[in-house]
This record gives C-alpha cells, structure tokens and sequence, in this order.
C-alpha cells in the first residue's frame, strides 16, 4: 500500500531502509569486533607503538635529507664566489641570507672558528665546538632556548678551510602566552598527531624509562649513532577501543542523515502532488526542523571537522538546549531557518486567498490576521535582538575591535550567520505583510497606496506599544523604527513593482546587514560598558592568596624536576636562560608584575636567573636558614620602606636523595598599585585582562587610595576637578557608580568601584573613551564590507546556477554605462588608497627613523660628553645614559653585542648576540654610516635604527628600535587604515550614487526613444517624445518626433486615398454585381406591366414568374449584399490563451517613461484569456494614449473575475468624457482630437466584440473614467 | 515553527541557571562533585555573568556563563576527570577561593592538572569569577 502511495519513488525508500538496517547492524556488530579485536590486545598495541615509531623515524630522516641536501647546496654556493674578489664576504651573508634558507640558522666560521658570515636566525653561539660529532654528521644541539637538528661540516675555498653550520630549529624550549608567540615544538606537533604525549629527550646520552606501558626508542642519525631518544604511553586500550567505537557511531550519523535525505527524495513525487501550499510549508519546515535536530543529536558535521569553526569557546548559546554551540552549529541553523522562510516566501507569492467554509466579513478577517500575524511581526525583531544579543555576549569573538579588515573564520562564519539571520527575519516579516496586504478588504484594497500607508503607521505604533510592554526591549527604538520602514519598503517594491526582480533580494540583504550591523554595533556597546566594570572588579580581585597561590603554582613540581637539577649539576649552565624557560611556562609570565625566578646554592647564595620588569638587583633574603627548608615555603616581606612587598617562594631542588640548590620564584607588588603595560608585548599577555572585551590600551584606569591618586594608567593625567567628580560620584548600596564627563574634550564614560582594603579605602574609576565619528563608521563600513563580499558570492552562486539562462540576459544601455562610470572612477580611486597607504607608511618610516636617529645621536652626544673627565667604567656609562635619557638602547662592537639596556635578553639568547647580518654587511663591509631596517622577534616586527660611533677612538655600532622604547606617531598605521576606509567607503557609495544618477540622466532619451520606439511597432503613432536636451540627442529627438509626426500624417492621408479608392472600386463592383439582377427584374416588371396592361388571360401565370423571378433576384442581391458585408469584416485573428497580466505588463512597459504612474491590481488569481496578444495590446495602448491625452497621471489596472469571467477596468483621472458624446465614441471617424483619424477605439471594440467580450465605459465624470472590458467565459473555466 | 523560535529567544540571551545562597564550603563542594561526576550543571548555577577561565587545552580568557557551560562541557568530554582534592579554601577574604589538584584521563593517559576557583560574594550569593585548570 505503501509503494502505491508513493508511486515508483521505491528506489529511494529501499536506499532509506537500507541505510536504516545498515545503521542497525553497525550497532549490533560494533561490541562483537570490539570483543574480538579486544582479544588480540597485545598485538595490536604492539603495531600501534610501531606504527607511531615508524612515523617519526620517518619523519626525522625526511629532515635529516633535506639539511644533508641544503647543507650540499649551500657549499656548492659558497665555493662558487670568487674569493679573491673584494666583496667575499658581502656575497657570503647574501648568500647564506638566501630566501633558500630561511628555514635554517646558518653560520660560517673559519679555521679558527671566527666568525666569518652568518644568517638572521644564527643566535651566535659556539655551535662548532662539537667535537665529538663527525663532519656532515647530523644530531641535535640546543643553543640558548632552543634546540636545532643539524650538522657541522667544512667548505674548501681556495686553500682555505671553513666551517659550516646548518641546523633546523625543532624546538623551543619556551612558551609565551600570547598571541605573538610563534611555536615551534617537533614534539607537540608528535603529541597532537597521535593523540598522546610524545616526549624526545633531544641527548645522545638519553636512557630509556623502564615502566610498564611506556614505549621508548632511539632515534640514530645518518652515521647511525644515537642523537636522542624518543617515549611515549602506549595506546590506551580503553581509548584504542573507544576511537573504533567512535568511528562506527560516526557512520551511523551518516547513515541516519542519508536515510532523511532518501526518505526526501523519495517523498518529492507526491509532495508536489500536495494541493494546500500552506500544508507544504508546513512539511517542509517539519523537515527541516527535524533534520537540524537530528544534526545536532547526532552530532554532523562537527564531530568532522576540527578548529576553531567549532569550538564553543567562540560562540555556545543555550539557544535549544545548545543547538547552537558553535559558530558553525549558529550558521547551519541560520541556512536551515533561511530555506524554511524562502520556502514560505516562494508560496506567499503566488498565495491565493482560500475560500472558508463560512462567510466572515472582510475587515474582520484582516482584523483576524492582522493580530497574530502583527504579533509574530513584533517577536521576530525581537528574536532577532535577543539572537544578536547572544551573539555579542555569549561569544569571545572581537566584532568590532580585530583591526584587519578580513575575518578569520569563526567570525567570518558568525558574520554570514548573522546576516542569513537577519534575511531570514526580513523575508518572514515580508511573508507577513504580503499575506495582510493580499487580505486587504475590498473597500481598502481600491486604493492600496493609502491603505499601504495606514498599516505602515499602525505597525510603527504597535512598535511603541510593543517596546513599552516588554521588561527589557531588544535593540532600541531607532533600530525597530528603521526595522519596520525597511520590511514596508521591500514588501511594496515585491508586492507592487516587481515580484522576480534580482533588486529584490538586493534589497532584502542590505535592508539585513544594515539592522544587524546596527543591532550587533547596540550590543557590543553594551558588552563594553559590562566590560568596564568586569575589569574594576577585575582589579579588586587581586589579592595576596591570589599571588601566594600563583608562587605555590610556579614551585610545585619544580622540586623534583630532572632538568631543574641538572642545572645546579652541569658544569656551566645557561642559567638565566634556564630561568627564563620556567618562568615562560610558569603562571608568573601572565602577570604585569614584577616578577622573577632564581636558583640559589645549597648555602642560599644567588646564582642567577630571570626576572622581568625590573632593573632592581637581586634581594637577598633575611635571615633564613636554608638547612631547615625540606619542602616549599613562602616568605612575605616589605620592599625597603615602600608600600611594596615581595611574596618569596622557595623550593630545594634535590638529585638522588640529596639538595643540590634552591629555586626560588618572587612577585614584588603593591597590591593597591595597578601596573601598567610593559613596552616588551611580545614578552607579555596580549591586554591587561586577556581575553577581556576591551584592548587595555583602550582603558583609562584611576586608581585613588583614600582619596589621593594612587595609579594612572592610560595616558591621561586628571585635574583637581576631575579628580573631585569621581571621588564623590553617587555610589549605590554596592558602592558603585556611573559616571560621563569630557576628558581633554573627549566624552568618557567612568565606572567608580569603591573597597575597603584593610584600613584604607580604595576607590578604582575605568574609564572608556566614546567612539568617534570615524572610529563608529569604520565599525559600521568594516562589517558591511564584509557581508557586502557575502551578499556578492551569494549572487555569483545564483548566477551560476541561472548560467544556462544567460542568453536571455539583456545588459542595459544604463547598466553600460554606471559599469563605465564605476570603473573609471574607482580605479583612480583605489590606486590612490595605495598610493596614500604607502606615503603614509613611507612617512610613519621616515618619522621612525627621525625619532630613533635623535635617540642614538643623544646617546652618542651623552657618551662623548661623559668620557672625558669622567670615572664611570665603560659599561656603567652605557647603564647611566640609558637612564638619564630615558634611551633603551644596544651597542656592537664588530659583529657583538659588548652592551644592551635589556642584556639580559640577549643573554639567554632571545635576542642573538651577534649583530643583524644585513646591517653588518651594510656599516661594517660596506661602509655606510647608518642603516635602518625591519626586524622581527617572535610575530612582532619592529623598526631598528642602527648609527657608527666612535669612542676613545674605538669604532662602535649604536642600535635603537621601537621595541625597547615608545614611538609616537603623528598618524599610525591603524588611525590611517581606519582613515582610508571611512572616506573611501563614503567616496565609494557617493561614486555609486552620482554614477546611477548620471548614467540615468544620460541614458534617459535612449531608453525613451527605444520604447517610442517599439511603440511605434505596434501601431502607436499618436507617440511624441516630450524631452529637451542639447546637441545630437535632441536633434535625434526631434527628428523622431518628426519622422512619427509624418508617418502619421502620411498614414492619415495613405488610410483616405485608400479609403476612397476602396470605396471606388467597391461602389464599382457594387454598381456591377447590382446591375446584373436589375436588368431580368426590369424585363420582368416590363413584361409584368404588357400584361396587366394588355390584360392578357395569363397575367395571373405571368405575376406568378415575374414576383418569383424579382425575389429570386432580391435574394441574389442580398448574397451580394452578405459577400460585402463579409469583405468589410475584420482581419483573421490569432487567438492564443494567454495570462491577461503578461499582456498587460507588456503594454504598460511602453510607458514608462511617460509622466505618468501606474498601478496594477491583478486580483484574480488565474486570468488567463483567449485573445490575439498583438490587437489586445492595441486596444490597451490605445485606451492608455486616450487617458494620457485627457490629461490623466495616474491610471489604474485591475483585473479580477466576476462571475467566473475575467474582468478588466482601466481607471484614469483625466479629465473624463462629457455625457454629450458619451455614446459616440466607439463611432467610426468621430473623434474630439485635432490630429485624431477617430477610428482607435472602433476598431478597440470591433476587436473585442469579435472576440465575444464585452468593452464598455464604466464610469466618467470630471475625475476620470474607467473603461470595463469583460472578457469570454473560457470553456475550460 | 515560527512560534518555538520566537518563544525560544525570550531565554535565549537569559542565564538558564538559577543562583544559590549556599556557604562557601557548599559551593567548592558543589563544584567538587559536579566536576567529578561530569555534570556541569550542578556547579553552573554559580556562574557570574563574565567567567575568566584558563584551561590546559589553552582556552584562555573571559566568557559568558552560558560559553563557559559549553566550554566546560566540551573540556571535560575529553579530559574526564577523575578526581578532584582541594589543598586549600580560602573563606575569610572578599575574594574566596579554593585550589587543589585535578586527576583526569586524557587519551586514555592518567594527568594531573592545578585547579584554582575564585568566587565573589554577591550579595549573600557566591558568583564563580575564575576557573583555572592548568
């Protein structure tokens, strides 16, 4: 019974079941081949530790290749440079800096190991003391904080020997945590691969753990010795089997949503065969409801796909119990609500008012369905707020606040989700509209314009309303004013322009982008101002037990830590690098306080270490005795009469059984001192607060202690006044307060949080600066930028599927044109961004390079002025123009650093100690005098500015950068983007406003001579152009209203000489064909008249012939008569069925460039009509050109049925037609108009009469008229 | 249809999670158990409104308390933790915190992981301000 209903969509049901039975036998034989392959356990996990093995030997030795291969490359460069040449050593860093080798860090030293060239990621240290390694031998080394795989080898040049270094960096031994940081970590790469954690032990010294469960190996170089050794857990037996278990239920996810799709495919046939449009709606949302949820229950397509696309992090709302969990579960429900509303859109357009089974009163069914119908209006704009609101809030992504211009992808995903969302909310309310508009009561339907207008009115007064009734309105009352003007002005362009039109869903994206953009730009304001006082709290949060708990954090594990004791047991340590390896991946690095990180000897005695942000020298403890300390433990002290205090931990580092030293982790810090951002980001977490909503840059922080100004962070200094304001701002019960007044003619909004701490009372103020013009539109441009590329690839999707319709495409002359204008004045237009964007630049560098050249050249002066007559040790000079001149600064001597105000940084080899190769090559083997160039640390680049000095007659490179010390910028590169962007967007739309505006002007004569044109095709010879313009249009103008003019008169004249020739020739044939039956009736009477006169006896036969003979030719003459009659008729029509509104848009189209406005009311849902499409057009130009010439402008075309046949009335207002000659007007030669032939609307109603309708003046009056034309019951109904 | 995604968006931007007025010692247990037994939900109606959470797949940073439920969710999915003891509470301050270790089972392998749970006080209620697992 089935397979009949579904009528030979079996295959696709049988393809359903099958999935459905699939599905079952996978759950059915999953636990068997799990209880199976259980069994042989050992061996698999044997295979898999093999495969895991197999994998990264491979790998190793596709490394090892590949250095082996760079390092033959690279010798056979070097041996090619001519050595003799002056430039040896220029062409040998040039060689080695080769893009080739960006990978590798390269040097080449001679045969006593000086250092001859070298690239920029050589960090300069003795790499080619392995003695104990073979020339070309490759093994892994660490240097400062990395570890390299590579291989030293020797180059002949000459007769001289050189050595070669090549190594590719593996690993770092630090970890930053922020988003400057660049990993590189062979071993986390390993780990995240095979799902476990994969340790190498980067030594050929490396010994194997023995413990059950763990897998080690070695790992051998290409002389097949040991260069380090790699472990790992074996496969967990329970994770082995859970992935297998995951890999069937993922197939039955596939299979329960191939099984929907078939059960679709299958369904199709007899959906269309479904009557009710409504009912398939409804199915279809069903359908599409269902398959979301069985999406989301079984978990496709994210279970597939990895990154941050689907990551709750950057978008989860509990919308649905968490449907919407991600940004790419928000976008595939966004699509699946849009198909469900275009489904509906669809239907709605062709939607046909059904009949009830009882009679309701018109106005009170629009009534009916203007309740729910409004209401559902009114909660989807709100549904729209409330999902926009989610979306600001319940997401870490920076909407507004990432500076580049193009999205990475969550956002790129929430930003077409959002606006699929907002389309959607569009067409639904258009949806609602057109069904209002469709149920528009008789009386009101008359003249819609109004009644358009009236509800438009209601609905913005139900928008009051609405806002008033809820507790907390979504978006504001701009937005829902600009919401409800939008939805009305694309349901009339659909309902009354043009229903197909491509400006149309145009119109419906932009109409979305704009309210979204509006309704996200509302909410993110508001998350900025929650965000404000999250971080007040924020900076009230940190307390003692914070900062105890972030030292307990730091020791923990560092007691028994391998490589801790290692570095009080190897001879000669890099132990401020080892310091600044544990304090990278302590809690500690998160912190803008000072904080720092020792090792002390078994005596207590400070070896060294890292600290950050501070120049203070080491303080030793107070007395402690470093004997009794066994476990970790905390000391808090007060920092030399300050409000300072230093939170100490310190732990014994032991090796087999025994102390070898102490570690010890320390934060100085004032605990109601707020620190500021250091200048060294690429050292610190990206913002204050990381992950905050607002950059901290962004923030004005006041920090008071009872009443006086503790901290200023921000820039800003504020006056006694300003001060004032904030301190007695009127806080609430939870001592809060809001608060807005100028800071230097800026508008700022505060939030006041005041505490208590001990005895003192502290009061902290967060200020936000108010956006500005140009900051609010780049927000605004930047987002519509971006759903503009999405609007755009949504009409390139649709135009490749119209592909096959391309022929038909017609490309107006106007189109042309505004596409000429358009590119001709963009061009220049972008050429000129780049062209302003690169002098900016070129600016910012020639300002950079001013700044950092006054810099150095202070230093240089201060030095000199210093070295003559001074005691200051060399390096202690350096220490105190640093100081004095608030310089940072780094000074080389040859290739070396001999002096940095940071040389801490270099000495645990963050910065290399050797000098930036290029710019050694450019003073020092060139001879340039000053060098300025780009350079990188981690993802960070910067400027440096690099001068000769000369002290005591010693040559000295001083190197200053943007790092280590602030430059401003008159306008930076972010403020000239931002510039760029907002007046070119304006330029951009001004551009696309005035090139629509003058294609229009140019083209209009054109459009409206190539519709007179057609005009004149058709017959319509009353047409005139009625335009003035200069030059050859209006002489092409003119000459076309002549050559009309003439072909009229010509007409006129051609119908007369015709019409009298025809009237000749027919009076001829008349005369002829009349005359042949008179002559026998006149012998007839003759004789008729001889026998009554003769009065002959056989008069009574003889009246008898002659009467029968006279009718005889009477009857003749009648046929004569009948055949002329039949040759006055006339012409054969071509009748076709056809739909009356075609026809109708067709004839209307002629005018549109007429002053004239017309409206189209096609009430009948079906008015199809047999007519000849080309007379119908005539008859209705003909009466169109009448209600012109009556000095009509508007004119209205309704067509509807009354009693089953179609009825078609064309209104005007002209002036009418007088009740005198009322009835005369379908007479043949009558007419009222100087040029008129009087024959249009006779031959109009000769025409519809002979089509068995009906024309006929309804009504007319001063007003206007309307003419009815009734047309012929179709038989087929 | 309409209706359910109308109706469903009045709790949509809403905090689903009722808020409690417990002692601190019954919040810590409360979050104790809920993160042993994996059930977010019976530590969730603590949240505050913005949650600064820092965890060892490296989700760092401040979310709402309806991301942080997901995130939570999704974490302990697969990191299913074992075991949590707390080393220290801290009830005297404004600002209460516990820390404690964390035993969870990552691909099968047994780690351990520092926890530390700072609550604010909120008008008698405790509001979850900071969820650290590193």
């Amino acid at each position: 019974m089935l397979s009949k209903f579904f009528h030979g969509q079996k295959k696709y049901f049988s393809f359903a079941i099958l999935s459905i039975l699939a599905l079952f036998i996978i759950g059915i034989i999953t636990p068997v081949i799990i209880r199976n392959t259980s069994k042989d356990w050992q061996e698999i996990s044997k295979n898999e530790g093999e495969k895991i093995e197999a994998y990264i030997y491979d790998n190793v030795l596709l490394q090892m290749n590949e250095i082996i291969a760079s390092g033959k490359a690279l010798k056979e460069e070097v041996r090619a440079i001519p050595y003799d040449s002056k430039e040896f050593n220029e062409t040998l860093i040039a060689t080695i800096n080769e893009k080739l080798y960006d990978d590798y860090s390269i040097a080449i030293a001679d045969s006593t190991y000086n250092l001859e060239a070298w690239n920029t990621k050589f960090k300069g240290s003795g790499i080619f003391n392995h003695s104990h390694f073979n020339f070309g031998e490759i093994f892994f080394t660490k240097s400062y904080l990395n570890v390299y795989l590579g291989l030293v080898d020797t180059v002949k040049i000459q007769n001289s020997k050189y050595f070669v270094w090549l190594g590719l960096p593996v690993e770092k031994e630090y970890k930053l945590q922020n988003k400057l940081y660049e990993e590189i970590s062979f071993k986390n790469f390993l780990s995240q691969k095979f799902h476990t954690t994969i340790d190498i032990d980067y030594s050929e010294y490396a010994e194997p753990v023995k413990r059950n469960g763990k897998y080690s190996f070695q790992l051998l170089n290409n002389f097949k010795n040991k260069i380090g050794l790699v472990s790992f857990e074996s496969p967990s037996r329970e994770t082995y089997f859970a992935s297998i278990e995951d890999t069937f239920n993922s197939s039955q996810s596939i299979l329960i949503i191939f099984a929907l799709i078939f059960i679709a495919l299958g369904a199709v046939k007899s959906f269309y065969r479904i009557k009710s449009k409504f009912l398939k709606w409804f199915l279809i949302s069903v359908y599409f409801f269902g398959l979301r949820f069985v999406f989301y229950l079984t978990g496709v397509p994210v279970k597939f796909i990895k990154g941050n696309i689907v990551n709750p992090a950057y978008f989860s709302s509990t919308f649905g119990g968490g449907i919407v969990k991600s940004p790419l579960e928000f976008f595939i429900s966004a699509l699946l609500l849009i198909s469900i509303f275009i489904v509906g859109y669809r239907y709605i357009l062709i939607y046909k008012k059904e009949s009830l089974p009882i009679r309701i009163n018109p106005i009170i069914k629009f009534i009916i369905l203007l309740l729910p119908l409004g209401a559902l209006y009114f909660l989807l704009l709100r549904a729209l707020g409330a999902s926009i609101k989610s979306v600001i809030f319940d997401s870490s992504l920076l909407y507004f606040n990432e500076p580049s211009l193009l999205p990475d992808s969550p956002i790129a995903l929430m930003q077409l989700g959002v606006l699929i969302l907002g389309i959607s909310v569009f067409i639904a309310t258009t949806i609602f509209l057109i069904v209002l508009f469709k149920n528009l009561p008789p009386k009101f339907a008359a003249n819609n314009t109004g009644s358009f207008v009236v509800l438009f009115i209601v609905f913005q007064m139900i928008g009051i309303f609405f806002d008033l009734l809820q507790r907390e309105p979504q978006g504001t009352p701009t937005i829902r004013i600009i919401f409800i003007m939008l939805s009305f002005f694309i349901t009339y362009a659909i309902f009354y322009l043009d229903k197909k039109s491509l400006f149309n869903f145009l119109l419906l994206s932009f109409a979305a982008s704009v309210t979204v953009i509006n309704l996200l730009s509302f909410y993110n304001a508001q998350l900025e101002k929650e965000s404000i006082k999250t971080t007040a709290y924020e900076l009230t949060l940190r307390s003692e037990n914070w900062l105890e708990y972030l030292i307990f954090e730091t020791l923990n594990g560092i007691e028994q830590d391998k490589d801790v004791a290692g570095i009080f047991t190897t001879p000669s340590p890099n132990i401020e690098a080892e310091g600044f390896k544990i304090w990278s991946k302590s809690p500690l690095q998160k912190q803008f306080y000072t904080t720092s990180i020792g090792f002390l000897n078994t005596n207590g005695e400070f070896l060294g270490g890292f600290d950050f942000q501070t120049d203070r020298k080491y303080i030793p403890l107070p007395k402690v005795n470093f004997d009794s300390i066994r476990a970790a433990q905390i000391f808090k002290e007060n920092f030399l009469f300050t409000d300072f205090k230093i939170i100490r931990g310190i732990a014994p580092i032991k090796s087999a059984d025994s102390t070898v030293g102490f570690f010890e982790a320390a934060i100085l810090f004032d605990i109601n001192n707020i620190e500021a951002l250091s200048t060294l980001s690429f050292l610190t977490p990206s913002t204050l607060f990381e992950g905050a909503v607002l950059p901290s840059e962004k923030l004005k922080i006041f920090n008071f202690l009872d009443g006086k100004i503790k901290n200023e962070i921000g820039g800003y200094s504020l006056s006694d006044e300003e001060k004032q304001k904030l301190l007695s701002a009127g806080f609430t019960n939870a001592d809060e307060a809001w608060l807005e007044f100028k800071l230097k003619d800026e508008n700022h909004l505060f939030f006041v949080l005041k505490t208590k701490t001990g005895q003192s009372e502290r009061l902290i103020a967060v200020a936000l600066k108010e956006k500005d013009i140009s900051f609010g539109l780049f927000d605004f441009f930047k987002v519509l930028f971006i759903h503009t590329v999405f609007i755009l690839a949504g009409l390139l999707v649709y135009g490749i599927f119209r592909l096959k319709d391309y022929g038909k495409l017609r490309v107006s002359f106007r189109s042309w044109l505004m596409t000429a204008f358009l590119i001709v004045a963009l061009i220049p237009l972008v050429l000129l961004a780049v062209y302003l964007r690169n002098f900016n630049n070129e600016k910012n560098s020639e300002a950079i390079l001013y700044k950092l050249n006054k810099r150095a050249i202070s230093i240089k002066d201060y030095v000199n002025s210093y070295l003559t007559g001074s005691d200051l040790k060399f390096d202690a000079l350096l220490t105190k123009a640093a100081n004095d001149l608030k310089v940072d600064f780094t000074i080389y001597r040859n290739q070396e650093v001999v002096f940095s105000s940071f040389q801490n940084y270099f000495d645990i080899g963050l910065f290399p100690v050797v000098m930036n190769p290029t710019v050694y090559k450019e003073l020092v083997l060139t001879g340039l005098h000053e060098f300025q160039t780009e350079e990188k640390i981690e993802k960070l680049n910067y400027d440096s500015y690099y001068v000769k000095a000369d002290f005591n007659g010693q040559n000295y490179i001083i190197q200053v950068n943007d790092l280590f010390n602030y430059i401003q910028l008159p306008a930076g590169g972010t403020e000239t983007d931002i510039f760029l962007f907002v007046s070119y967007s304006l330029a951009v739309i001004l551009i696309i406003i005035l090139s629509s505006f003058l294609s229009n002007q140019i083209s209009s004569p054109i459009r409206k001579l190539t519709i007179a044109t057609k005009s004149v095709a058709t017959g319509d010879l009353s047409i005139e152009i009625d335009e003035t313009q200069r030059g050859e249009i209006q002489e092409l103008i003119d000459g076309f209203n002549y050559m009309v003019k003439e072909l009229q008169r010509n007409q006129v004249e051609l119908a007369g000489f015709e019409r009298e020739a025809a009237w000749k020739e027919m009076a001829k044939q008349v005369a002829h064909e009349i005359k042949n039956p008179l002559t026998p009736m006149k012998l007839a009477v003759q004789q008729l008249m001889a026998a009554y006169r003769d009065k002959s006896s056989k008069f009574d036969e003889i009246f008898g012939k002659v009467t029968n003979m006279v009718i005889s030719q009477i009857e003749i003459l009648k046929n004569i008569a009948s055949e002329f009659s039949s040759f006055a008729r006339m012409p054969n029509l071509n009748m076709k069925e056809v739909n009356l509104s075609d026809v109708i848009n067709d004839s209307v189209n002629l005018f549109i460039e007429e002053k004239v406005k017309f409206e189209l009311k096609i009430e009948a849902e079906n008015s199809i009509v047999q007519i000849d499409i080309e007379q119908m057009k005539r008859t209705i130009i003909n009466l169109i050109r009448n209600a012109i010439q009556a000095g009509a402008y508007k004119i209205i075309i309704r067509v509807n049925r009354e009693n089953e046949r179609v009825c078609m009335r064309l209104s005007d207002n002209g002036k009418g037609i007088p009740s005198e000659i009322l009835d005369k007007i379908f007479d043949e030669n009558f007419t009222t108009k100087q040029k008129g032939m009087g024959i249009g609307l006779t031959i109009a109603r000769k025409f519809i009469e002979s089509i068995g309708s009906i024309i006929r003046v309804e009504q007319t009056s001063p007003s206007g008229t309307t003419f009815l034309i009734v047309f012929a019951a179709q038989s087929n109904g | 249809m309409i209706l359910g995604f109308v109706i469903a968006s009045f709790i949509f931007p809403q905090n689903i999670f009722p808020t409690g007025g417990e002692n601190i010692r019954k919040v810590f247990a409360n979050i104790k158990s809920g993160i042993e037994n994996n059930e977010i939900a019976e530590f969730s109606g603590y949240f505050d409104f913005r949650i600064y959470i820092n965890l060892t797949n490296g989700t760092t940073g401040y979310y709402s308390s309806n991301q942080v439920y997901y995130i939570l969710e999704e974490y302990f999915r697969n990191h299913q933790p074992v075991n949590l003891d707390y080393s220290r509470i801290e009830e005297a301050s404004e600002s209460p915190y516990a820390a404690g270790s964390l035993i969870y089972l990552y691909n099968g392998e047994k780690k351990t992981a520092k926890v530390f749970i700072s609550l604010k006080l909120d008008g008698g209620n405790c509001k979850i301000v900071q969820i650290t697992i590193d």
